[in-house]
């Protein structure tokens, strides 16, 4: 920075712009001695009296025009120091920005160098499947509708949500979700009424999540051989493998299953959240049907083997869901499997959802 | 005394009556041939409608990101791992105090565009020139807080989001740097100025 001062002639003269835009709209000053102005005028101080300065008057106070002939006697301000902080808290902020990108770096390079820590799901025991889809028929009857659970929502008038000539059911969930591990195990007993399972894999939800470490299956190579039903699973997001936020974009929507995520989230007052379900666009699981408190601590094949006793509070939960399931399923096929849509549990769920 | 600026007839000529925030000159250039004076003589007429442009900006996309917000649907915007504009605008942190955060971005920069309306930035009014700069200064801290929830907690980023924050790193930058120029202070500076030469 220069460091001519103000009516400085022995530096070097400004150009024609520069003696424009500023010199030349200095005020005259009174004499004073070569080098720095006053105190004053060094701090940047319109000369006028108070310690805002203002246009300097007879009386010194400032903002009222000033007198003709007035005679001014200081010198102008020297420098403007808000324009230092101007660039320093622009340095400021371009600097906070580049800790968070080195810190953020720095992290996801530690994240990517250490073991996993939540093991790949593995291939689910059939004595654990056919646990959970061999449910007695008086379990079922006897749970009813169980409770603690909200039940699936119905939405009436939609077209139809086909696929393969069958209906379809959608389901949008996520490794991680604690609540898509707790509708899972309704969704298997309730699908297993429609066909048999293949590819089943058993995992847990995040452990750095809410209820974390669910104990539950994960439908990312599962399918189901159904004549009544086509189901349709996206896994769309991965656990959160390497630790604490670590979960990735897993299994892809199509554009017609992201809108019909965000369509029918909308219209039952919801954003786009896991899990989702989808049943023909008549019947919705938007968000958890129970709390997955209730499996918390417990390993798939203790939980498998409370399906046994209709009382416990394990069952009263998953059951009770798998039956509202089942009964919304059964509004899809139009009753079909007759064994199953007529059973007395499907009839109360059905009757409780205003589907018949 | 040679030193000394007492020739009134140099001092007066090349300003007009009305001293005008605004000017053509490149202050910086100028500047440099006379520290701390050119740097409050004149705003280059390029700033306030830069700054108006700007704003338009970052309201064109908040109005873009509140209306698909409220009609809940998901955004144009990869999805592919670390750029997820959905799982920022369904994280915990897409709402403030129960409010939207793409709503709150909305009247941010509503508020923007009416401060950054170029006749309000040659107005002398000094408290518009604070006004402006207290909002670019808590508009660029709530980017920074945006930001880090990102990076740190949601661990993706909306390119959307990015676009709006990166124009209000400009605006800041801009307004900012204007401020000394426009503070009281400098209008106060302006109106010594003018009475010296009166």
């Amino acid at each position: 920075m220069s460091q001519v001062q103000p009516g400085d002639r022995s530096g070097k003269r400004p150009g024609p712009q520069a003696r424009k835009a500023s010199p030349a709209k200095r005020p005259p000053a009174q004499a004073q001695p070569k080098g720095r102005p006053s105190s004053a005028a060094s701090r940047g101080r319109p000369p006028g009296g108070g310690s805002k300065g203002g246009p300097p008057t007879s009386n010194g106070s400032k903002g009222r025009a000033p007198r003709q002939n007035m005679k001014i006697t200081a010198p102008p301000p020297r420098r403007f120091s808000s324009s230092t902080l101007a660039f320093v808290s622009i340095a400021v902020v371009v600097v906070i920005v580049l800790v968070f990108v080195v810190v953020k770096v720095t992290a996801s390079n530690t994240t990517a160098s250490t073991k996993q820590l939540i093991p790949n799901p593995v291939a689910a025991p059939a004595s654990l499947v056919s646990e959970v889809t061999g449910v007695s028929p008086s379990v079922l009857a006897a749970v009813g509708l169980g409770t603690g659970i909200s039940p699936p929502q119905v939405l009436s008038g939609q077209p139809p949500l086909t696929s393969g000539g069958k209906p379809e059911m959608l389901y949008i969930g996520a490794e991680f979700c604690p609540y898509c591990a707790a509708e899972r195990w309704s969704m298997v007993l309730a699908l297993s009424r429609f066909g048999t399972w293949s590819g089943l894999e058993t995992t847990t939800s995040s452990l750095w999540d809410s209820d974390p470490g669910t104990a539950t299956f994960t439908f990312r190579n599962a399918t189901l051989a159904s004549p009544y039903v086509n189901f349709v699973t996206i896994e769309h997001e991965t656990n959160d493998n390497f630790g604490s936020g670590t979960r990735k974009l897993f299994q892809p929507l199509t554009t017609a299953q992201s809108n019909l995520w965000a369509k029918y989230s909308s219209q039952l007052g919801q954003q786009p959240g896991f899990p989702f379900v989808d049943i023909a666009n008549k019947v919705f699981v938007i968000g958890p049907s129970y709390d997955p408190q209730y499996l918390a601590g417990l390993s798939q094949p203790e939980i498998a083997a409370k399906l046994k006793n209709p009382s416990d509070p394990v069952t009263q939960r998953i059951v009770g869901t798998a039956n509202y399931l089942t009964a919304a399923i059964c509004a899809a096929t139009g009753g079909q499997p007759a064994s199953v849509c007529s059973a007395p549990e499907v009839h109360k769920a059905t009757t409780a959802l205003k589907l018949s | 005394m040679s030193d000394v600026h007492t020739d009134h007839s140099s001092a007066t000529p090349e300003v007009d009556g009305d001293v005008d925030v605004e000017s053509d000159v490149d202050v910086e250039s100028a500047g440099a041939a006379d520290e701390g004076y050119a740097e409050i003589a004149a705003l280059p007429r390029w700033r306030p409608w830069a700054g108006f442009v700007l704003s338009l900006i970052g309201f064109g996309i908040s109005t873009y990101l509140t209306i698909e917000h409220f009609q809940n649907k998901l955004l144009p915007c990869p999805a592919t791992g670390f750029v997820n504009c959905q799982k920022v605008t369904t994280s915990g942190y897409s709402h403030l105090f129960g409010v939207p955060v793409a709503l709150l971005g909305l009247i941010f920069y509503t508020g923007m565009v009416v401060i950054n309306f170029p006749p309000l930035w040659r107005a002398r009014a000094p408290w518009l020139a604070v006004a402006r700069l207290a909002m670019a200064v808590s508009g660029i801290c709530f980017v920074l807080y945006l930001l880090a929830a990102e990076l740190f907690s949601i661990k993706a980023i909306c390119l959307w989001c990015t676009g709006v924050h990166l124009t209000t790193f400009i605006l800041f930058v801009l307004v900012v740097v204007s401020f000394p120029l426009m503070s009281p202070r400098a209008i106060r500076y302006r109106e010594w100025v003018q009475a010296g030469e009166t």
